[in-house]
């Protein structure tokens, strides 16, 4: 600016500059040049480029938030298993094993002390040559809260507490047969745990719980009532289910004796196996029902036809078939179910004829292996269509199957016709099984069956429990293996709030009770028999009095008094 | 006007520079209060989720009824058939009938 000022000064005619010339001029006389602020700017650039390449590659790198994320999905392996009403029956914790490094101990023989404080089963001789041997090892495995606690408070740097993943039952034994087990790898070993095992452990449904069928607070009546019933009728073992007729819904599947599933034992014994699904048993009487809806069904009889020439026994190939007392020679085909005459029944079975029967039985599906969703399931026993075998077979004798598929039977006769799949899931309505017999006829069974129960000459008075319309049919059969050893049961259906329930009772070889009170069409009596009627029955009706109420109530009123109190 | 165009520029470098590192740090810190956050309510989910074994293992029918027997001299017994309503429609249309009843009863003993 100066040297054009000196220009202006001594210029007395005006002349064109030439004005590269001059900028350039001006240009190599600046203080800062190009250069510089081209290093300036592309040094920027660079840093600026850093930066925005470091943020690009940690928002690409796994955030802290997503890692705790991780763990805490890893964190539970099994999904929960609830009840209808979502009532917790398993869940995962965390939990751990106590292990050690030998190498970390300063003190072995301080430390050996403590641990035989704490576990004073402890085998202390393996420990201390482990120990020596500086070796790393287990102290115990599965830690209760408690010892983990003790051991904490050592305060021992060699013991380390290695996480793992426990299954917990809140219930204890209440589902030990249904429920099953785990292994230490989380894998399921029984029940349910092993039918759905890919289920439970699908991650993607790790946050929704498995819903079953079942009912808490039912399973727990049903099961104090059969616990009882073992103690009175010195029973070894007993067994109950309840389903509803029409969904095919088990509400409660209880088998006893049972175990505590928190506590894993040895189980190999046969009285630890579930009675309902995979024990098979000759269910005897059970059998006069499906004989009589069947002849109904084809129409070969009708309740009130009358049946004639019934002997007390008679001769079938080389087997004696006879009643247990003297009933009337004639007899109305309701009344031979009502009284349970063996050869009545034998006499209609004959009627119907071997391939009638033997299509109905198939239909029933009652000789294949059920489809239920445990994995302790019994496929009932093979048999040849010998000469006899329909008679024997028409009242419950010479025919194997569990108590699930009998019952399920039951509910197909006696819910409008429709042969249902018994299902230990929550499913809802389910109506779309094949028809096993018409309406009319299941109509007709229902009232016989009612009337085994109302009738004087019924063998099921003791489950006339008032307003659940009781009906059903005993069995007293003998053991498969073992004649002398009997099984009782008795498959009773009730109405609540028009829906139909199931409900069977088996007994395991029960004695007469000579110290129980009947209360018998009202008069008081004592033990003094031992067929299903006086003990199944009995349980039934005990039963059926206290789950009407929670069935009947609906659970959409939480409100609602499920017991009253009584004033002593 | 160079001079200018240079500052400007160095300006908005400087800027952008704070700024960015600004955001980042800004990012860092709700980072960490997320994680924080999170840890918290992982351990309030396992309080939670071991809680609930607790009280479904307190309130479970087995236990219940053994405290009570413990406890308590009390009977308790399942309500009858006849005393179960659906609705409190049905209680009331039930009680009226029961009245109705009652009172013709009284009229006829007059």
């Amino acid at each position: 600016m100066r040297k054009k000022k000196q220009i202006n000064k001594n210029q007395r005619s005006f002349f064109f500059e030439d004005f590269i010339e001059t900028n350039q001029r001006y240009n190599s006389n600046t203080n800062i040049s190009d250069d510089r602020i081209l290093i300036l700017f592309f040094s920027f650039i660079f840093l600026i480029l850093s930066f925005s390449t470091k943020i690009f590659l940690v928002s690409l790198k796994e955030t802290s938030v997503n890692k705790i994320k991780k763990t805490e999905k890893s964190y539970v392996l099994r999904r929960d298993i609830v009840d209808r009403n979502g009532d917790l029956i398993s869940r995962n914790i965390q939990s751990y094993h106590a292990a050690v490094r030998s190498n970390l101990i300063k003190n072995d023989k301080k430390l050996l002390i403590n641990l035989k404080l704490i576990f004073p089963d402890l085998d202390t001789k393996k420990i201390e040559k482990n120990l020596k041997n500086k070796k790393q090892f287990y102290i115990k495995k599965r830690l209760t809260e408690i010892e983990r606690r003790k051991l904490w408070a050592l305060g021992e740097k060699g013991i380390i507490f290695e996480p793992y993943q426990a299954r917990v039952y809140p219930h204890g034994d209440l589902f030990s047969h249904i429920i099953g087990q785990i292994d230490d790898d989380n894998f399921g070993i029984s029940g349910v745990e092993q039918f759905f095992d890919k289920e439970l452990r699908d991650k993607k449904k790790i946050r929704s719980p498995l819903v079953l069928s079942l009912d808490t607070n039912l399973q727990f009546i049903v099961k104090s009532e059969l616990k009882k019933s073992i103690e009175t009728f010195k029973s070894p073992g007993a067994a109950g289910l309840l389903m509803d007729a029409n969904s095919g819904e088990v509400q409660s599947l209880v088998s006893l004796p049972d175990y505590n599933i928190n506590l894993r034992q040895d189980l190999s014994k046969k009285e630890f196996s579930n009675k309902i699904t995979h024990d098979i048993f000759e269910l005897g009487s059970i059998f006069k029902t499906f004989t009589v809806a069947l002849a109904i069904e084809k129409g070969i009889v009708e309740p009130e036809t009358i049946v004639e020439g019934i002997k007390n026994k008679i001769k079938c190939s080389v087997h004696e078939i006879k009643d247990i007392k003297q009933f009337p020679e004639n007899l109305s085909v309701e009344d031979i179910l009502i009284r349970s005459s063996n050869v009545g029944t034998l006499m209609i079975a004959q009627k119907i004829g071997e391939e009638n029967y033997k299509k109905f039985i198939e239909k029933m599906g009652i000789l294949k292996r059920s489809n239920f969703e445990l994995s302790e399931v019994g496929t009932p026993l093979d048999f040849n269509w010998e000469k006899c075998r329909l008679e024997t077979i028409s009242f419950g004798h010479g025919i194997t199957t569990t108590p699930l598929q009998a019952a399920s039977a039951y509910a197909g006769i006696l819910n409008g016709g429709v042969m249902v799949e018994p299902t230990i899931l929550k499913i809802g309505e389910r109506m779309n099984g094949t028809r096993l017999v018409s309406e009319n006829t299941s109509f007709k069974i229902s009232k016989i069956l009612r009337k085994v129960v109302t009738e004087k000459e019924g063998t099921a008075h003791l489950a006339d429990v008032f307003g659940y319309e009781v009906s059903g049919k005993t069995g007293t059969a003998q053991y498969y293996e073992d004649k002398n050893k009997n099984i009782n049961t008795f498959i009773s259906s009730f109405n609540i709030k028009n829906r139909k329930y199931i409900l069977l009772v088996l007994l395991d070889n029960p004695q007469v009770a000579k110290d129980l009170i009947y209360n018998y069409r009202g008069s008081k009596l004592k033990g003094f028999r031992n067929e299903a009627g006086w003990n199944a029955v009995y349980v039934a009706g005990k039963i059926i009095k206290r789950i009407g109420p929670i069935l009947a109530i609906n659970s959409s009123e939480p409100e609602t008094q499920h017991v009253t109190k009584k004033i002593n | 006007m160079f001079k200018s165009k240079t500052i400007l520029s160095i300006v908005i470098f400087t800027s952008l520079l704070i700024l960015t590192s600004f955001v980042k740090n800004q990012t860092r810190l709700i980072e960490k209060n997320i994680s924080k956050l999170t840890e918290n309510t992982n351990k309030l989910e396992k309080i939670l989720h071991e809680s609930q074994i607790e009280f479904f293992y307190l309130s479970s029918p087995s236990y219940i009824s053994d405290k009570i027997k413990i406890f308590s001299d009390e009977q308790y017994f399942s309500i009858g058939h006849s005393n179960i309503y659906s609705s409190l429609n049905e209680y009331k249309q039930n009680n009226f009938k029961t009245t109705n009843s009652l009172n013709a009863e009284k009229k006829t003993d007059k």
